[in-house]
């Protein structure tokens, strides 16, 4: 039970973005569409994955006083090779995602993985933590895309991310009344502040209930 | 003293084995990339040079010249035959892109327009035209090339493209 603990807490109680606020440059950026988020989520999982997996491999012998930049050298070298593959296969995911992909190198949410967990913990718990973590970002990522494509283009549409010409849904629904802010940096904003202050609202009235019971 | 040692050891070898790694993907992926840069250019490439030339694209910066997006080279037996540009320039409606190709002795091998799709049907698109590619196709560096009356920015937008591809050619591969 508690091995199922370390996955789901990354998915909800500590989410990397709605949580724990992590990561949020890349996040804010690629969220225009829901197939740039699931492309996106697949890559940092993978990174987060084998990074979470090595450092937790070598904690015991990685020296404590470099082991930031050892840490640093594993995720760059990770995100390369992450970067090399989806160019190559997977090219058109690769110029929709542009510098983002490198820019996992800098995404807290690995380094603080690593950081905070993976130096602590087992091979099998850290594999657990980055997948509910890696999760947990794919999730919050597809829940903001999915607000600004609805509302920036007035429809949603998902492609293969490994083929774009394969289809998976295309529907329109309101196109003629889109807001188109909502593609723009700006739209990414007010739509995670919403949704982060909509989080903030159950958490608040969950508190609140259960402090009327106790009252009682 | 020993202390920093072992650490410098120690980082160097990550960062080695960082190294060794990178190179292994590189090996494995850069063949594959190189390729699919050619695959979506490559029928038009064979256009203007339908001899079984192979192409490979080039590596270089371009960011000193705004309309150019790519360049490609066209081997024949080992040897560059000529270089093609991708061009694309600001046209009447949005920007045009071309290919053009500038051969080993300078002369203008061909020209493609790949995308017109933003200039007025019938008035711009005149330069999709034989007798616009014409008069390109055949001349040498130094040749003025005439824009077409009442296309003017249509046509600008190609001679653009080309006018940079030439001082790009004049300076890296004269």
């Amino acid at each position: 039970m508690k091995k199922f603990d370390i996955f789901k807490k990354g998915l909800f109680a500590e989410n990397p973005i709605f949580v724990l606020l992590l990561g949020l440059c890349s996040s804010l950026a690629i969220t225009t569409s829901l197939t740039n988020a699931i492309g996106m989520g697949m890559a940092v999982i993978c990174v987060l994955l084998m990074s979470n997996f090595i450092i937790s491999l070598l904690r015991k012998i990685i020296p404590n006083e470099i082991r930031i930049p050892v840490f640093i050298v594993i995720i760059a070298t990770l995100v390369k090779c992450v970067q090399m593959i989806m160019n190559a296969y997977t090219p058109e995911l690769y110029e929709s995602l542009g510098v983002f992909i490198p820019l996992i190198v800098v995404n807290c949410i690995i380094l603080g993985r690593a950081e905070s967990f993976a130096s602590k913990n087992g091979v099998l718990d850290s594999i657990l933590d980055a997948l509910g973590m890696g999760l947990g970002y794919t999730l919050a990522v597809v829940i903001i895309s999915f607000f600004r494509e609805l509302i920036g283009t007035g429809g949603l549409s998902l492609y293969n991310p490994f083929d774009a010409s394969q289809v998976i849904f295309q529907v329109s629904f309101f196109s003629d009344y889109a807001i188109s802010l909502f593609t723009q940096p700006a739209g990414a904003f007010m739509t995670l502040g919403t949704i982060l202050a909509f989080i903030q609202f159950l958490k608040v009235r969950k508190a609140n209930k259960a402090k009327k019971a106790e009252v009682k | 003293m020993k202390k920093i040692l072992q650490l410098t050891v120690f980082l160097a070898i990550v960062a080695g084995l960082a190294g060794g790694a990178l190179s292994f993907v590189n090996g494995m992926t850069d063949p594959i990339i190189q390729e699919q840069k050619i695959a979506s250019v490559k029928e038009n490439l064979e256009k203007i040079y339908p001899n079984g030339e192979e192409f490979k694209a080039l590596d270089v910066s371009l960011s000193d010249y705004d309309a150019l997006d790519a360049v490609y080279e066209a081997d024949k037996g080992g040897s560059a035959e000529g270089y093609i540009y991708e061009t694309s320039a600001q046209g009447y409606g949005g920007e045009v892109k071309t290919l053009i190709a500038l051969d080993k002795d300078g002369t203008y091998k061909g020209l493609e327009i790949i995308d017109c799709s933003t200039e007025t049907k019938g008035i711009g698109d005149q330069i999709t035209g034989e007798s616009f590619i014409n008069s390109v196709v055949g001349k040498n560096i130094g040749d003025s090339i005439d824009t077409i009356s009442g296309a003017t920015y249509s046509s600008s937008a190609v001679i653009e493209g080309i006018e940079q591809a030439t001082q790009h050619y004049n300076e890296n591969f004269k």
